[in-house]
């Protein structure tokens, strides 16, 4: 009996786990393909007849195979929604969620009539994140170019996603969806070196609805180098960390890709304090990675505010406002129409640092005026000393000396850089910055290569010898004392 | 030839050229070729045998066989066969020259007589030619023609007479009148040695005078129409001989075709030339009628400009010149006509128009029939104040733009305050609209009282509350042409709380609020521009003020008071009348044409203070007078090339030389900052701005190289003010100087303060202002576009960013304590930021005529008062 037991024991067991429904195991991010849904309307204007777009339809997906291949797999849908109805711009996620199935993408597509061609909008609704991108958008000269310019929408609405990874070493390692797919070409490659990346904070609900997905701002992240499908990414911080973990919720941290959009880029600054609006700072701009030069993009209003039109940068840039004539108040990186939304950044006004800098700017020119001037008398002594006309190089010392002496500079810098230590002192606050040190450490180079006093010191020597000379008595020559014997 | 030893002349008896004795003697004497020797042996023979003749003759007794004279001449014919024969044998002997008398060729004159000494040519009756220092006397006493023209055998036949006749020598009981055909002349030869000779009078051909030369060649000169050098000619001929024979003819004669020809290019020169000749020989043929001719084109042109005045005066002078001449007629009668056809429209116009007409007519023709006493009726009845601007008021409403706009707006408009004086804060002063005014709200609130009994002009009802309320709302609306971005921040809301208030709520307490209430009120039923359109009327502009707008053209501006009673204003027309230049607004003033001058050139205040019938005024504050800079410009972002500029303008030369004609004083000196000297905002440590030209173009050398290395090129604008006039073309030379090019651009001053004021682009533009309330207007006076919409970028204009942001912290300054002490700074930080390149600030003067009652001499504006002024009827009247 207790064999059987156990035999019977056994076989319903055994039965139990040959019963188990099989799970089939998940593909890893990085070989997953982005199921993208694609919600395609030609506007009645554009008198395209059904035999026409299903032609234009037709090659887009071949040059999306050609050109992009296995990380997309592209489903055109029939059923629209509520899409014609609503302009590109104002759609929301939800207007795109019911049509989204199981994709990973949602694309909502308009080809519209131009006075001459198309205009192509489009919008890309990642829905794991339910994020909703910036409105792409071109313009298509024939209709010959229509397949074409919309794969470059699509690669321009297409924005990667990526789950992060560790960071060490002042970066991060993203593991990017798709991306150990082969591509068909190099332009369908999802996330190459150069790509950005905007961080999305996930707060799962707990009743398992919507999760509340918060973007960490002014924060971004650059690929450095692929290691397979590992994306190395430089962390290009702007305010605060955006991989920090300090919140009570749980969370999860994903990766969207972002690119810039065809959008003005709308910034507003205000006074810390009385939050009055930063009037009259100028906004200057550097691609990242760095380019050749700033550009000066443009001044706040009375309102605080600036308006970057679209395309004011090609991708990433680092936005930096000058207070005063130089004197950095804040940086932070930004892409271009990245939101609709007009963004506030809360600076510190340092009026006392820029009083401090209007002061040394002033001592500069003092001193510059000074450095020309000694160098048209360092001139003029050196041809007097070469023509032996000691009463002009007696002359033009004089004048020299009149200039200004480098210890009144000296002391006036000593002072400038006194008041500004006092200052942080009293308001506990910060007076000397970088900047207005570095200029201070300049000012003190100008004094110290320019004001230099050898040259006029060895004038002043060598015209003490030649008077001195003249001054002694001559000694007749030899042969003139024997004669004169 | 007579040879003259150092003791002078010798003084042979002249061979009596009868007998065959020929004149040669006198050729002889001055026929080189001779050799000395031989010529003293001719004459030595000729002399022993007129000797021996004289002794013959004295003693009587002659041989037997002779007659008493026939000796004598036998000796005598003797002497002269063997002096022939001498003279031939030398002849063949000497190597040079010949015994042939044969002329001496003249050497050339010289090419410019001007630069030669002056000479005689002399030729002799044998045809030698010899050029002498000139003789004297000059002209030589002309010879009887007859015996000039005598042969030979006639002189001979002449000769042998008057030795009959021949007295005794020194006989003191005869005296013979000397033969001025013997008489010797002293002639001193130019080249060769020796130089002097004496010569016979009658051996003189001819002489060519220097002087003939000369005027020969000025004719010369003088056909080939090259007056000046025909000119000088005769100038020298007049200098050396003022009475030289033929000298005034061919003066007259110049001044006759000079003056003709100039008269196409250069009429005034012309017609001086040829008055000179009216005055030299009023009668010279040709002369009335090219006169007359001349002055009546220059009468036409005159006339034709509306120059009456000078017009009448060359006609004058017309008169004068060609009494009677139908130029002359015809261009009076010209004038008369057209005064009485002014007149007799005059007289059927309506009274608004008729003292314009019979000024006009008084201005043509002062002396006409009636026109005075028609003029002065018609003015008592339409007291006229004729003033002479600038520039006319382009946008005539409720929102000046422009220096002009402003001007006229006190007259069209009642301001909601007059002044930020205690008087007009608390309603108290007249011409103003607040009643009364309260601070709310810790300053965040204003509850303003609003005078009742006031019509809009076109009739529709009283101003009111909303009105009020309807123009503090439109300063802040971006839409709107009055708009101000400062009010626009500041401005929270704005309520017409009942008929006669109005709150105002402030986003933030502001340190004079009151300071922005001094501004005119439009009606509320009227366009954005303050215009209403009205059946029959068309558009128009409705005011308050004392005065209506009557009409604007390109140069007039008329406004016209309707109002009665006692208190309507006594002047009920003005004429703004808009003058090409200052200077001729200034002659305007000086001819009587206007009443008033807005603006008095510097450098003629002491012709006002001279002239009797002038009076001069001065408004309270001085004009601060700058370059403003646009930062649009990125070259201008540059700091050295803003100091480059700074250090290459020579402020006090250009005061004091070019603006003022005299030292600068403590009012009118060169600026070291935006804000006047003396005022509170200026602070008294700040050092004077330098002019250092050589630094200034090393300085630009080092901002081109900062720039890239293109050349810098920049555009300066400037109104037609007599400060600018002066001074632009100096600056952009120094500019030029220092390595920066810059344009010139005039602009009328109202369209280049509202295009500034609005925002509008530029590079560099001269501005002079008179800022009344520092802490208020020290924004505009540093960023032109300070107050303009955001669509215009203006405040991107500012040069240096830091003065931007403290300006910006002025305007939120909470009180007037700390908002000094930033104005301060500004001032201070100015001086090395340089958002401006302050020039100078100078006392502005009006004037006016004596028939004008009224203004003030100090004043703040140019109408202050002027319904109390009074104006007398005047005309200007030509010299009797």
């Amino acid at each position: 009996m207790t064999r059987l037991a156990v035999s019977a024991l056994t076989f319903l067991a055994l039965s139990a786990a040959f019963a188990r429904p099989q799970v089939p195991k998940s593909d890893p991010i990085d070989l997953k393909t982005y199921a993208i849904r694609v919600l395609l309307d030609f506007d009645p204007g554009t008198r395209i007849d059904a035999a026409g777009r299903s032609a234009v339809l037709d090659d887009w997906r071949e040059l999306t195979a050609r050109f992009v291949g296995e990380p997309w797999a592209i489903e055109i849908v029939a059923d629209l929604g509520p899409l014609p109805a609503i302009p590109i711009a104002d759609l929301k996620a939800g207007d795109l969620k019911p049509a989204s199935g199981k994709a990973d993408k949602v694309w909502a597509i308009r080809v519209r009539p131009r006075k001459s061609g198309f205009a192509l909008e489009g919008r890309e609704l990642d829905v794991s994140t339910g994020w909703l991108g910036e409105v792409q958008s071109r313009d298509v000269a024939h209709p010959s170019d229509l397949p074409r310019d919309l794969l470059r929408l699509a690669l321009a609405m297409f924005a990667p996603s990526a789950e992060v990874g560790e960071s060490k070493a002042g970066g991060v390692s993203f593991r990017v969806q798709g991306g150990a797919l082969p591509v068909a070409s190099p332009l369908g490659e999802v996330a190459p070196v150069g790509s950005i990346f905007r961080a999305l904070r996930v707060f799962p609900k707990d009743d398992g609805s919507t999760p509340e997905i918060v973007e960490v701002r002014y924060s971004y992240f650059r690929v450095e180098r692929r290691e397979g499908a590992i994306a190395r990414c430089e962390i290009i911080r702007g305010l605060g960390d955006p991989l920090t973990n300090r919140y009570a919720r749980k969370n999860r941290l994903v990766a969207l890709g972002i690119k810039p959009a065809s959008m003005p880029t709308r910034l507003r600054f205000l006074l810390k304090g009385d939050r009055l609006p930063a009037a009259g700072y100028r906004l200057i701009g550097r691609s990242i990675p760095p380019g050749p030069r700033p550009e000066e993009l443009g001044m706040t209003d009375r309102e605080g505010r600036i308006v970057l039109a679209p395309g004011f940068a090609e991708g990433l840039v680092s936005l930096r406002l000058l207070a005063g004539n130089e004197e950095p108040i804040v940086d932070l990186p930004v892409m271009p129409g990245e939101t609709p939304d007009e963004r506030t950044i809360i600076i510190e006004p340092r009026p006392l640092t820029l009083a401090l800098e209007a002061r040394l700017d002033a001592l500069r020119d003092g001193i510059i005026d000074v450095i020309a001037s000694r160098s048209r008398f360092e001139a003029r002594m050196k041809a007097r000393l070469d023509g032996e006309d000691w009463a002009g190089l007696d002359e033009a010392i004089r004048e020299f000396r009149k200039l200004t002496p480098r210890e009144s500079f000296e002391k006036r810098l000593d002072q400038i850089r006194a008041d500004g230590e006092r200052q942080e002192a009293e308001s506990k606050t910060l007076v000397l910055t970088r900047n207005a040190r570095a200029q201070l450490d300049e000012t003190k180079g100008l004094i110290d290569r320019y004001l230099d006093d050898d040259a006029i010191r060895s004038y002043e020597d060598a015209a003490q010898r030649a008077k001195a000379e003249r001054a002694r008595p001559k000694v007749p020559e030899k042969g003139a004392r024997k004669a004169a014997r | 030839m007579s040879e003259i030893d150092d003791d002078g002349p010798d003084e042979l008896p002249a061979p009596s050229p009868r007998r065959g004795v020929p004149a040669f003697f006198g050729v002889r004497e001055l026929a080189p070729a001779l050799p000395r020797g031989a010529c003293s042996a001719i004459l030595s023979g000729c002399a022993r045998s007129k000797l021996r003749g004289l002794k013959a003759g004295a003693s009587s007794r002659t041989p037997k066989g002779f007659a008493p004279g026939q000796i004598a001449r036998r000796v005598r014919a003797l002497g002269l066969i063997s002096g022939i024969a001498l003279t031939l044998a030398t002849s063949f002997a000497s190597p040079t020259g010949t015994l042939a008398q044969a002329p001496t060729p003249p050497r050339p004159k010289p090419a410019d007589l001007l630069k030669s000494a002056p000479f005689d040519r002399i030729t002799l009756i044998d045809g030698s030619v010899y050029d002498v220092e000139p003789v004297s006397p000059r002209p030589l006493p002309p010879l009887d023609p007859k015996k000039k023209s005598r042969s030979l055998a006639e002189l001979d036949e002449a000769a042998r007479k008057a030795e009959e006749g021949r007295s005794r020598r020194n006989d003191p009981f005869v005296r013979k009148a000397p033969d001025e055909a013997d008489q010797f002349v002293i002639v001193h030869m130019i080249e060769g040695e020796p130089r002097d000779f004496k010569v016979k009078r009658s051996s003189i051909k001819d002489v060519e005078y220097f002087d003939d030369m000369l005027l020969a060649e000025g004719d010369r000169y003088l056909k080939e129409g090259d007056y000046t050098r025909a000119f000088e000619r005769y100038l020298l001929v007049r200098f050396r001989d003022p009475n030289w024979r033929g000298l005034d003819d061919r003066v007259n004669r110049l001044l006759f075709e000079e003056g003709s020809a100039a008269l196409a290019e250069d009429n005034a020169r012309g017609l001086r030339l040829l008055s000179d000749l009216a005055a030299r020989k009023p009668d010279y043929p040709g002369l009335a009628d090219q006169l007359a001719n001349s002055y009546a084109r220059r009468i036409d042109r005159a006339f034709e400009a509306g120059d009456f005045l000078v017009g009448r005066r060359l006609l004058r002078e017309l008169e004068r010149a060609a009494p009677g001449h139908t130029e002359a007629r015809s261009a009076r009668a010209r004038f008369l006509n057209r005064s009485k056809a002014l007149l007799d429209r005059a007289a059927k116009a309506p009274p608004s128009d008729r003292v314009d007409l019979l000024a006009e007519a008084a201005r043509t023709w002062p002396e006409s029939d009636g026109l005075e006493s028609a003029y002065r009726a018609a003015f008592e009845a339409e007291p006229t104040l004729t003033v002479a601007v600038a520039d006319v008021a382009g946008g005539v409403g409720p929102f000046p733009t422009s220096p002009a706009s402003g001007r006229v707006a006190r007259l069209l408009y009642l301001f909601l305050l007059a002044s930020d004086d205690e008087p007009s804060i608390r309603g108290e002063a007249p011409g103003q609209l607040l009643t009364g005014f309260e601070l709310l709200e810790l300053g965040k609130g204003l509850k303003i009282g609003i005078r009742g009994g006031v019509t809009w002009s076109d009739g529709s009802r009283a101003v009111s509350s909303i009105d009020v309320a309807r123009s503090l709302a439109d300063r802040a609306s971006p839409a709107s042409p009055g708009y101000n971005a400062r009010w626009a921040d500041l401005l929270d809301r704005v309520e017409a709380t009942d008929e006669a208030h109005v709150e105002v709520r402030l986003t933030r307490s502001s340190m004079k609020p009151e300071d922005w209430l001094i501004a005119p009120v439009g009606p509320a039923h009227a366009a954005a521009d303050g215009w209403v359109s009205s059946v029959g009327q068309g558009r128009r502009p409705v005011g308050d003020g004392p005065y209506r707008w009557e009409s604007s053209a390109d140069s007039v501006t008329l406004l016209h008071s309707v109002a009665t009673g006692p208190d309507a204003p006594k002047v009920r027309r003005i004429r703004e009348i808009r003058y090409p230049n200052p200077v001729s607004a200034f002659e305007a003033l000086q001819r009587g044409d206007v009443s008033l001058l807005e603006h008095v050139p510097p450098d003629r205040l002491a012709e006002v203070a001279k002239d009797a019938g002038l009076r001069l005024g001065r408004f309270s504050t001085p004009s601060v007078h700058r370059i403003a800079l646009d930062g649009r410009t990125p070259a201008l972002r540059n700091r050295k090339l803003r100091r480059a500029l700074s250090m290459a303008i020579d402020r006090k030369m250009l005061l004091e030389d070019q603006v003022l004609h005299h030292p600068a004083d403590e009012v009118n000196a060169v600026s070291d900052g935006p804000f006047a000297k003396g005022s509170f905002v200026d602070a008294a440590d700040v050092e004077p701005l330098e002019y250092r030209p050589l630094l200034a173009k090393g300085l630009v050398a080092a901002a081109r190289k900062e720039m890239g290395g293109s050349p810098i090129r920049l555009t300066l604008e400037y109104p037609p003010s007599p400060e600018a006039l002066a001074v632009c073309p100096k600056i952009a030379e120094s500019f030029r100087l220092i390595g920066v090019e810059v344009q010139l651009v005039g602009r009328p001053e109202s369209e280049l303060e509202a295009g500034l004021l609005a925002g509008r682009r530029f590079d560099l533009a001269y501005r002079a202002s008179r800022p009344k309330r520092p802490l208020l207007d020290a924004g505009p006076l540093l960023v032109p576009g300070y107050d303009a919409p955001t669509s215009a970028d203006a405040l991107a204009s500012a040069a240096s960013p830091r003065i931007l942001q403290l300006l910006i912290q002025l305007d939120r300054a909470p009180e007037t304590t700390s908002a000094r002490t930033i104005a301060l700074q500004v001032d201070r930080e100015s001086r090395d930021e340089l958002p401006v390149l302050p020039l100078w600030q100078v006392e502005d003067h009006f004037a006016w005529r004596a028939n004008l009652r009224g203004p003030a001499e100090a004043v703040d504006h140019l109408y202050q008062g002027i319904t109390t002024w009074e104006v007398e009827p005047w005309f200007a009247k030509d010299p009797q």
